[in-house]
C-alpha cells in the first residue's frame, strides 16, 4: 500500500507541472460590451471584420466562441470553434449579453503543451506499470 | 442503478443529439487490491501491487454530458505471501502460503463528462463492478521434520462492489482520443484502485 501511495503521490506532484507548462499566455481581448443599450452591441459588431474570433454571451449565459461570419442589422452569424465542425450559429442582438473579440492564443504553442502533457502523462504511466511488474 | 435509469430519461427530455454516438477504448493499467482477510503476518501491507491490467471499454452516449459505458478486462496472476506460527503435533513450526491472485472483470457505470465538443473531458463516473476472482493457494510447512508442500484447488469468487472513476479523455484528432482514469472499488473500506492508460476512438 505504501508504494502505492507513494506511486500515486509522485503523478499528482507532477501533474501540476505539467498544466503550468499549459498556461495561455494572457493578451488583453476589448472589455466585454454590456446589453444595457442593444444599439452599442451592434456599433461594437459592426467595427469587427468578418473573420475575426469572438466571444459571444448568450441569454441562459451561453458562450458561444468562435469566427464572425456575417452580420446584419439584427444579427451575429457565428461559426462556433469546436473539436467536431458544427454549423455556423445566428444570434440575434436581442439574445445578446455580451461580446468581445476572442484573441487566439498560440495554437503551436498549446498543440506542443497538450503533447507535452500527455507525452509525459504516457511516461509516467509506462514508468508505473514497469514498477508493477517489478515492484513489492 | 439509479445513475444508469437517468439516462434513458435525460434523453427523453428531447436534448439534442450527441457530438458523438458512441466511443470504443482499450486501456491497459496497473491493479491494486487489498487483501487483509488472507492472514496479519504480512506485516502492515495488505495490498498487492503487482498486477497488471488489460481490457476495453464501450460506451453510449445519451447526451453531450451524459454517458453509459461497459467494460471488462483481466488481471495477471500476482503471488501473495503469507506466514503463520503454527504447533502441530506438540512442535513449533511455520506455515508459508504462497496465494497467485488473477481476476475477471465487467462494470458497467454511468459517466458525467464536462464540457462539450473540446479537446479536453474530464469526467466522473459510478457503476457496479463484477469480478471473478481466482485464487490459487499452495502451502509450505516448515518445522523439525521434512518440509512438506500442500496444494489447494484454485477457488473462483464472484463479487459485485460498487465503484467510482474520474478521470479524461485527452483529443488528438477530432475523434481519437488519449485516456487515463483511476477507479476505486469499495467493499467494507478502498478494495481495489485501477490506475488506467489507453487509447480510443468516436463514432
Amino acid at each position: 500500500m505504501k508504494r502505492f501511495i507513494a506511486s500515486l503521490l509522485c503523478v499528482l506532484l507532477a501533474a501540476p507541472g505539467c498544466a503550468t507548462g499549459m498556461t495561455r499566455v494572457q493578451t488583453t481581448p476589448r472589455p466585454p460590451v454590456s446589453t444595457a443599450d442593444p444599439s452599442v452591441l451592434g456599433d461594437f459588431a459592426r467595427q469587427l471584420p468578418l473573420g475575426s474570433r469572438v466571444r459571444a454571451t448568450v441569454s441562459g449565459n451561453r458562450v458561444i466562441r468562435g469566427t464572425l461570419l456575417k452580420r446584419t442589422d439584427q444579427a451575429l452569424v457565428i461559426q462556433p470553434r469546436a473539436r467536431i465542425a458544427e454549423p455556423p450559429v445566428e444570434v440575434p442582438f436581442a439574445n445578446l449579453i455580451s461580446l468581445e473579440q476572442d484573441m487566439p492564443s498560440s495554437n503551436t504553442g498549446r498543440a506542443v503543451a497538450i503533447g507535452v502533457g500527455v507525452g509525459v502523462g504516457a511516461a509516467l504511466g509506462f514508468l508505473l506499470l514497469i514498477a508493477a511488474a517489478l515492484g513489492d | 442503478m439509479v445513475l444508469l435509469a437517468g439516462a434513458p430519461a435525460a434523453r427523453a427530455q428531447g436534448a439534442a443529439a450527441p457530438v458523438s454516438r458512441a466511443d470504443l477504448s482499450f486501456s491497459v493499467g496497473w491493479f491494486n487490491a487489498e487483501k487483509s482477510e488472507l492472514g496479519s503476518y504480512r506485516g502492515r501491507n495488505d495490498w498487492y501491487n503487482r498486477s497488471l491490467y488489460g481490457g476495453a471499454g464501450f460506451g453510449w452516449y445519451w447526451t453531450d454530458h451524459l454517458k453509459t459505458e461497459i467494460d471488462g478486462g483481466v488481471t495477471t496472476g500476482a503471488d501473495l505471501f503469507v506466514y503463520t506460527p503454527t504447533v502441530i503435533e506438540g512442535r513449533q513450526a511455520t506455515l508459508y502460503s504462497t496465494y497467485t491472485i488473477g481476476t475477471s472483470r465487467f462494470a458497467i457505470s454511468q459517466q458525467y463528462q464536462f464540457y462539450r465538443n473540446v479537446w479536453f473531458h474530464p469526467f466522473v463516473s459510478g457503476g457496479v463492478d463484477l469480478t471473478w476472482e481466482r485464487t490459487r493457494r499452495e502451502d509450505e510447512v516448515y518445522s523439525l521434520q521434512p518440509v512438506r508442500t500442500q496444494p489447494f484447488d484454485t477457488r473462483t469468487e464472484l463479487l459485485a462492489r460498487p465503484f467510482a472513476t474520474v478521470g479524461f479523455k485527452a483529443y488528438f484528432t477530432p475523434r481519437a482520443f488519449f485516456r487515463t482514469d483511476m477507479k476505486i472499488a469499495f467493499d467494507t473500506g478502498v478494495d481495489e484502485a485501477l490506475l488506467r492508460f489507453g487509447l480510443g476512438v468516436d463514432f
